[in-house]
């Protein structure tokens, strides 16, 4: 049963057992908080989410056997709590804006700011720092504070961060993650009083495949990542709403660029998903669209050659095979894309051969708070099964390889964003000897791209539009950070280009929403949705590989 | 004057050398009051008797002791273990009456804790005893050893049926883990640090499970009150406020120590007849009743029966009963200047008010002490002490701001009166008119060449 109370003379409801400050953010009202996370146990201690409360008034005395009513207790007295521990109940009432609220957190406002170095124009948190925006709305004026600061330490805790003690304000948030949800443990608090910060036990670093998270969940600047530091100033930065294609969970993320670079990946809150968090290698992955070695022109016969007259020589070589064609796509290719390419082969010869390539398989880590990283490192397995069936899917490239060591595969598509593949002997000979291959891919050290006759450069997720179905059946949209390098194009357009040198010809190409249309059209698993409806936290799939079951 | 005719009840026998064995302690009669308890009352009849006795928690904040223990849940409702601790981590300064039961009479102590776990129903008791009482600590283990042999702890303690295990846990020597939920997480082997309550302790406790938290002196006086009866018990002292109290006396005394009397003595009693007068007869410029924390009072007070009720109408508290006598050789800037290092160094860092306010009091006390004071720095500390108060988790930022507030917030404290124009007059002539501080102060800038750009304004 919902519990109804009153904020700020506003009725709000919540479930049974939430506490006050979570209904109040939901309901508009804000109250400071830093120590206080959705996903990490509450402890309590930053005081800033300090609120005037006024219990529920007891119900009247009941009459006592002689008829007459005992006195009546006195009213409730308002008193000043912590909002995130206060358990809401019917009939309270919570005000956040007398004048004892303000000056309560104006006071814990200046205490936090005593001894906190104020370095501000060389921090990285600057501009997304709780304490710059608590202190703007909350805060003092000016300081009263003559003393000498405390200095704390400044060191490496681990390989991927370090502290700067003196910023810290003791939240416990990073010591309550590592506790909590990586079940690791590394950081505590050590020392008392104001010489209180965080660090690990000598010899044990934090190093766990999900310590990037403890700097995620600092409010403060006291934890800096080692690969953001000194990298950029956060307002300099565009974030895009994508996905980390790292493994077959998909971790929702915020992705922030400049200057055509990304400079940092960051997770974002989807509770069907990843929470609030991703792992350290996940988040590292931005580094792939800038490896040395990106595809950036368009290739023939090993001749540089401009990007309509290699698509127009990969329609040729294609079509003039005489339907001996077969594809290879990589599970790192949109929704969209493979669809794309399903939708060509067939053209060419509705019986063509077709096959995956994947990354290899990794170890699988569940941590205790329920995060897990997936054994599978492709982030579309579950969408290739949709649109080209659980078999071929399973089987990998074999069918491809039967078919060509039978003679039947003259020419052979490549299609791949994916920074490394695993690829086998048999497979890499297949390769060089085929007569005709066209390669869709992104680096030069892929084995496809060497052996290539036509080479298109195409784009990794990071550059353009398109879906993925995760492990758990779930259609999440990834979004264009940056703009591809040189002449690469996602394989989105190139393969609709392809298909357009076929007589009589065609100009049309859809963006990644009106083949995502198209494929809503015909595969069952995505029937009738639009980049609309997966929005930004994603849909289940319609059907689980409804086809497969045909099959 | 002379001392009032009373029969010392706690510490009869704590005070004779050689006493603290089970020998000793059954040769007069020793665990005679637990085997009562045990075997011829029911738990409520036992926690009757103590409601029925006033028996008030001699721990610092005076909670009737058997409405504490009547806060247990029964076992229908929360099933699962219960626990007793004893709170043994005496660290307030100015108070040292507990190791003294557990040095002299350990027994009378695990009595106690035998009929209290029988009262709650509790099989298990932890005494947390302060780190630094390393020989109480071992006089204690051994106690609890003697007491195992003896059956009077075991599965069939004193042959009721009733099992009562006992364990001492020493702890690591921090001020909080007196505080009764930092306790309760440094017994968990955490970090001392007091959770937010509720849940209260009586529900929620030690590994999750109700527990019972009283000092070593409440515990101390159940025995007492089982064999003599609850009335006997009222008739010591005033009849709202009663019982044997041992009070600790220390500062400027000729005799400073601690000692026991009925409830309710009066300060200059105390100073007099106990501790034997003032120092070099010097004249009393600052009485802190009942521990480092309490508010100070002025020396007009004196006259102040030493109890829970009769001294929180004079704006203080009985606190601990560790009562520190200060003469006019004190500068009292000093003097508070000391007490907030003590909550500085001792606040567990978790609460931002306290972790950042304790220590910045004390370095504005250091600052007005050594010379540097500015003229809006009372307005800051006042202001600084009422940020503090009433909003953290536990009572340790209180107790800083309390003492604070009693020398320089004239308007909830009268006795301000008299402390606050010495403040004034170091911040005024910017150096300590009683000249405490001011050569070392110098010589510090001549060595650095420098202090704070901002500390002499």
């Amino acid at each position: 049963m919902p519990i109804t109370f009153t904020i700020d003379g506003k009725q709000v409801t919540g479930e049974k057992g939430e506490t006050v400050l979570p209904v109040a953010l939901r309901n508009g009202i804000d109250i400071p908080y830093f120590c206080y996370h959705p996903g990490l146990s509450l402890s309590g201690n930053c005081r800033m989410c300090l609120v005037r409360m006024t219990p529920p008034a007891p119900p009247p005395p009941k009459p006592g056997p002689d008829g007459k009513a005992p006195p009546a207790p006195p009213p409730p007295r308002p008193m000043l709590v912590i909002s995130c521990m206060t358990t809401i109940a019917d009939g309270m009432t919570v005000e956040t804006k007398t004048p004892d609220v303000l000056k309560a957190r104006e006071g814990v406002m200046e205490f936090e700011l005593i001894n906190h170095p104020l370095d501000c124009p060389t921090c990285d948190q600057a501009g997304e720092c709780y304490l710059q925006n608590h202190s703007y709305q909350h805060g003092r004026s000016h300081g009263r504070f003559y003393e000498e600061r405390h200095m704390k330490h400044t060191k490496p805790l681990g390989p991927t961060i370090s502290i700067w003690g003196s910023r810290c304000i003791v939240c416990s948030r990073c010591v309550r993650f590592c506790d909590e949800v990586a079940g690791t443990g590394e950081l505590a608090i050590v020392n008392r009083g104001n010489h209180s910060v965080v660090d690990i036990f000598p010899g044990k670093p934090l190093d766990n495949p999900l310590s990037m998270c403890a700097e995620d969940v600092c409010p403060v600047g006291a934890l800096i990542s080692e690969d953001f530091k000194f990298k950029a100033r956060v307002w300099f930065t565009k974030e895009q709403k994508t996905l980390c294609a790292g493994c077959s969970v998909g971790c929702n993320v915020d992705a922030e660029q400049m200057n055509e670079e990304i400079v940092r990946v960051k997770p974002r809150e989807n509770l069907a998903v990843n929470d609030w968090w991703m792992c350290d290698a996940g988040r590292l992955s931005y580094r792939q669209h800038m490896l040395p070695g990106r595809l950036v022109d368009a290739r023939v016969d090993g001749k540089p050659a401009t990007r309509p007259e290699a698509v127009k020589e990969a329609w040729q070589r294609l079509s003039s095979a005489g339907g001996a064609v077969a594809g290879l796509v990589s599970l790192w290719n949109t929704a969209e894309e493979i669809f794309l390419f399903r939708r060509f082969l067939k053209l060419l010869n509705p019986l063509a051969p077709v096959g995956t390539l994947e990354r290899a398989a990794g170890e699988r880590r569940q941590f205790k708070g329920g995060f897990v990283i997936e054994a599978d490192r492709n982030p579309n397995r579950a969408g290739a099964k949709a649109i080209l069936g659980d078999v071929a899917v399973e089987v990998g490239a074999t069918a491809v390889l039967k078919a060509f060591e039978a003679g039947k595969v003259q020419a052979l598509l490549v299609v791949s964003s994916a920074p490394e593949l695993a690829v086998s002997p048999e497979l890499e000979a297949m390769l060089a000897r085929v007569k005709t291959l066209v390669v869709l891919d992104v680096l030069d050290s892929s084995v496809a791209a060497k052996y290539a006759k036509v080479r298109l450069p195409a784009t990794m997720h990071w550059e353009q539009d398109g879906t993925f179905v995760n492990v758990d059946g779930r259609i999440q949209r990834a979004r264009p950070v940056v703009n591809p390098p040189g002449d690469a194009a996602p394989a989105l357009e190139l393969l609709q280009e392809i298909v357009n040198c076929h007589p009589p010809g065609g100009s049309g190409v859809l963006s990644g929403d009106g083949v995502f249309r198209q494929l809503g059209a015909e595969v069952e698993a995505f029937r009738q949705l639009t980049y609309r409806d997966v929005g930004d936290l994603g849909v289940p799939v319609r059907v689980i590989a409804k086809e497969a079951v045909k099959a | 004057m002379s001392l009032p005719a009373y029969e010392p009840v706690l510490l009869k026998y704590a005070n004779q050398r050689g006493m603290h064995t089970l020998e000793a302690y059954l040769a007069h009669g020793g665990y005679g009051a637990a085997k009562k308890a045990l075997t011829t009352m029911k738990p409520a009849e036992v926690i009757q008797a103590v409601k029925d006795s006033g028996l008030r928690g001699r721990g610092g904040a005076g909670f009737p002791c058997g409405m504490k223990w009547s806060f247990v849940p029964p076992p229908d409702r929360v099933p699962g273990p219960r626990y007793l601790c004893v709170n043994a981590d005496e660290s307030e300064p100015g108070t040292f009456k507990d190791r003294y039961i557990m040095e002299g009479d350990p027994h009378e102590l695990l009595e106690g804790i035998i009929i209290a776990c029988y009262a709650i129903g509790a099989n298990t008791a932890y005494i947390y005893i302060r780190g630094e009482l390393v020989l109480a600590a071992k006089i204690l283990e051994k106690a609890v050893e003697e007491a195992y042999r003896h059956g009077a702890l075991g599965p069939n303690a004193l042959g009721s049926g009733f099992r009562v295990d006992c364990t001492v846990h020493r702890g690591a020597g921090a001020y909080i883990c007196g505080e009764e939920t930092g306790l309760l997480s440094s017994l968990e082997g955490g970090r001392g640090y007091p959770r937010i309550k509720p849940p209260f302790p009586a529900v929620v406790g030690a590994f999750g499970h109700p527990t019972i938290i009283n000092n070593v002196e409440t515990i101390a006086n159940v025995p007492h009150i089982i064999e003599r009866g609850a009335a006997w018990f009222k008739s010591v002292g005033p009849s709202d406020d009663p019982g044997p109290k041992i009070y600790c006396i220390s500062g400027h005394v000729k005799k400073p120590g601690y000692y026991e009397g009925p409830m309710g003595i009066t300060i200059r009693s105390l100073i007099h007849d106990y501790a034997g007068g003032m120092m070099d007869e010097r004249p009393l410029k600052a009485i802190i009743a009942g521990g480092s924390s309490c508010p100070w009072i002025a020396p007009d007070k004196i006259d102040t029966p030493l109890g829970f009720e009769s001294l929180k109408k004079v704006k203080t508290m009985f606190g601990s009963a560790g009562t520190i006598i200060l003469n006019d050789s004190v500068c009292v800037v000093d003097a508070m200047w000391n007490i907030l290092r003590f909550y500085a160094h001792e606040s567990c860092g978790q609460c931002t008010p306290c972790r950042e306010g304790t220590g910045w009091l004390a370095q504005i006390f250091e600052r007005i002490e050594k010379g540097g004071g500015r003229e809006d720095d009372i307005a800051t500390i006042l202001d600084v002490c009422d940020n503090m108060r009433g909003k953290t988790i536990c009572v340790l930022s209180d107790a800083a701001a309390w003492p604070v507030q009693s020398i320089l917030d004239v308007k909830n404290y009268p006795d301000a009166a008299i402390f606050r124009p010495e403040v004034e007059a170091h911040i005024r002539e910017k150096k300590c008119p009683m000249g405490k501080h001011a050569p070392a102060f110098k010589e510090a800038v001549r060595q650095h060449g420098r202090i704070s750009p901002r500390l002499v304004v």
